[in-house]
């Protein structure tokens, strides 16, 4: 039987705020030491002045030249004249049927067993602005008020559903004046495609987006897909996710953000990451559920499945810095042509709690993509993450050199031209690759990371 | 920074880097990966004090602390909740009876939002932990409140959607009096 909202917020609360009691003090030189950090900062940036330079101008050029090639025009919004969601028709094929969106107005929602303030409508003021029947089952926009603040929920069942076959989401959110709400469903095939509902104000326009694309250029673009509403209301078969749903976006003409739920049955589909290749002999060295975990966002963030981007495992092992965690980089090939990479560090559970095994956690950047041309195990990459460097590069490297200036600071040897070492911090860094006879393979900076 | 701002930093440090520390220990996996992250904030803020020392720098500074927190992922490297604090003891925890319960309550849900996106874990708890309104999250996080809605949701649906399916410690929550 699913948690009801309250109690799941009153669990969650609970969780968050005993943990947050078990924090001792913060040590007691905080402020002479950011005090530190900051002179040795500013020191490293006097010395790095003129290079910080030159890096500005490449990024400003390649900035210029990717916000050319978005696909949405900006156009002047569609007023909805002060009105809220609450204050329209009801709309869609089930608006003429009265006694079907009364009975619906009228199922109960989570927050009526259990109230919490601020979330509970006054079921009297509960309307449908919303129903019909869409691509794999029936839906409903319900709307209620309390003390001026309006409250949504979404409505689900089978098309063609009865007001009893119809399940509210467990979750209601307040909406303002002027906004509209979507929701996702998985679609009827199976998630391979999703339903997309949006009910917002005559004329309004949105577009959506599940991830990212890149050109050969290696070029990073949002790959929009433009709604088509009639009446304010869309409704739209999108492309199923691959991967987790944090590259999800709903958004208006302006730009902003649209109060997006999810039913239960898309929440809850959580794709498996196949194997990647392992050419280096790695993979025993990565724990399962962290290698899942930068599959997932690094897929995730593409809009390609996992099956397509030919995910390789380049390296995994404990991390150089000698702090006892542990990482892994990922690569995967997009269809351009273009690679790009993404990385997990973790730490093994230490073994003082006596009920649990598992690992406890991760951390994991994606890297900017990089242009086709070369494939991933000749491309040299080099990741920074809390004082370790991780390097994989061409099979000929046998050492990595970690470069300030003029002056190499750390040595570390590669393996199969991969490997991690110690590496003070991130700025002004480079990584030079040498072979066994000592000539320069390769030298890179470290890798820019992606939003 | 001149001397009085120094002055107010030290004192402010005194006074709130606690705070920011539980803050931290949420949005982060330990305690080390936490004084990391607050360290990091501190020297944001400390670069601008001039500029922020004049009104309550608190919420500037935990905006500083959050949002590093959950762009992370994508700046640099992204930390997830999944550790216990290493101080956890069966006595240290709240009131459940059974402690084995307990434990194995807290590192369900302690492993649920490690699953989390870290914008979508930051939005759960400015919203539970510090009790913040949904615009002062948004203003927080620097998005929409459209999207603190969304998160929220789609974050309480995830942590729903796994709960629901794990076999263990589904007990009602017991909220802690402050």
């Amino acid at each position: 039987m699913p948690l009801s909202d309250p109690d799941l917020e009153a669990r969650l609360r609970n969780h968050l705020r005993a943990r947050a009691d078990d924090v001792p003090p913060a040590r007691g030189d905080l402020a002479r030491v950011t005090r530190a950090r900051f002179r040795a900062e500013r020191r490293r940036r006097l010395t790095a002045a003129a290079a910080g330079l030159a890096v500005l101008v490449v990024v400003g050029v390649v900035q210029v030249t990717g916000s050319g090639v978005l696909p949405w025009s900006r156009q002047s919004a569609v007023p909805s004249d002060g009105r809220s969601l609450y204050d329209l028709p009801v709309r869609g094929g089930l608006a003429s049927d009265g006694a079907w969106l009364r009975a619906v107005a009228d199922l109960p929602w989570e927050s009526d067993s259990r109230p919490v303030p601020g979330r509970q409508s006054s079921r009297e003021s509960r309307r449908v602005v919303y129903a019909d029947d869409v691509p794999g089952g029936r839906v409903a926009l319900v709307v209620g008020r309390v003390r001026g603040v309006t409250l949504a929920t979404w409505v689900t069942g089978p098309e063609g559903a009865a007001p009893d076959g119809m399940s509210v989401l467990p979750d209601s959110i307040p909406i303002e004046d002027g906004e509209a709400v979507g929701l996702l469903d998985v679609g009827p095939g199976g998630p391979a495609e999703n339903v997309l509902a949006v009910v917002g104000f005559p004329g309004q326009r949105f577009r959506f987006s599940n991830g990212h694309v890149a050109d050969a250029a290696g070029r990073l673009s949002l790959a929009w897909q433009s709604l088509s509403p009639e009446d304010g209301v869309a409704v739209s078969v999108v492309p199923g996710r691959h991967a987790g749903d944090e590259q999800t976006r709903l958004r208006d003409v302006d730009g902003d953000d649209v109060a997006l739920l999810s039913t239960e049955r898309f929440s809850a589909y959580i794709p498996r990451m196949p194997e990647p290749a392992d050419p280096r002999g790695l993979r025993d060295r990565v724990d399962d559920g962290e290698l899942q975990f930068i599959l997932d966002y690094l897929v995730g963030y593409y809009t390609e499945p996992a099956e397509a981007v030919d995910p390789v495992l380049l390296w995994a092992g404990p991390m150089g810095s000698g702090s006892g965690e542990s990482g892994a980089l990922i690569g995967i090939t997009l269809p351009s042509g273009a690679t790009a990479a993404g990385m997990v560090t973790y730490r093994a559970f230490d073994g003082t709690n006596p009920s649990s095994n598992q690992h406890t956690g991760g951390m994991s950047g994606g890297m900017a993509p990089m242009p086709a041309g070369k494939g991933l195990l000749e491309r040299l990459i080099a990741v920074y993450s809390w004082n370790s460097v991780i390097v994989s590069g061409p099979e000929a490297g046998t050492v990595a050199e970690i470069v300030r200036g003029a002056a190499v600071v750390n040595t570390f040897p590669l393996v199969d031209g991969a490997g991690t070492g110690p590496c003070p911090d991130d700025l002004a860094v480079t990584v030079r690759v040498r072979n066994a006879a000592g000539a320069v393979v390769g030298e890179t900076p470290l890798s820019r990371t992606v939003d | 920074v001149a001397g009085r701002d120094e002055a107010a930093f030290e004192a402010f440090v005194a006074a709130r880097s606690h705070d920011l520390l539980r803050t931290a220990v949420l949005l982060t996996r330990d305690r080390g990966h936490a004084e990391d992250l607050l360290q990091t904030a501190l020297l944001k803020a400390y670069r601008h004090w001039h500029r922020i020392a004049a009104d309550d720098p608190y919420p500037y500074v935990r905006r500083i602390l959050v949002t590093t927190a959950a762009s992370r992922r994508r700046l640099r490297t992204t930390q997830e909740i999944v550790a216990l604090p290493a101080e956890d003891t069966i006595s240290s925890l709240l009131p459940f009876s059974d402690p084995a319960d307990e434990i194995a309550d807290r590192e369900q849900m302690t492993a649920v939002l490690a699953t989390l996106p870290p914008r979508m874990r930051a939005v759960l708890v400015l919203r539970y932990a510090e009790d913040l309104s949904e615009a002062a999250t948004a203003e927080a996080l620097g998005c929409s409140v459209a999207t603190v809605k969304s998160q929220t949701a789609r974050g309480l649906a995830r942590l729903r959607a796994v709960l629901a399916s794990a076999p263990a410690a589904s007990r009602p929550a017991t909220v802690k009096e402050h």
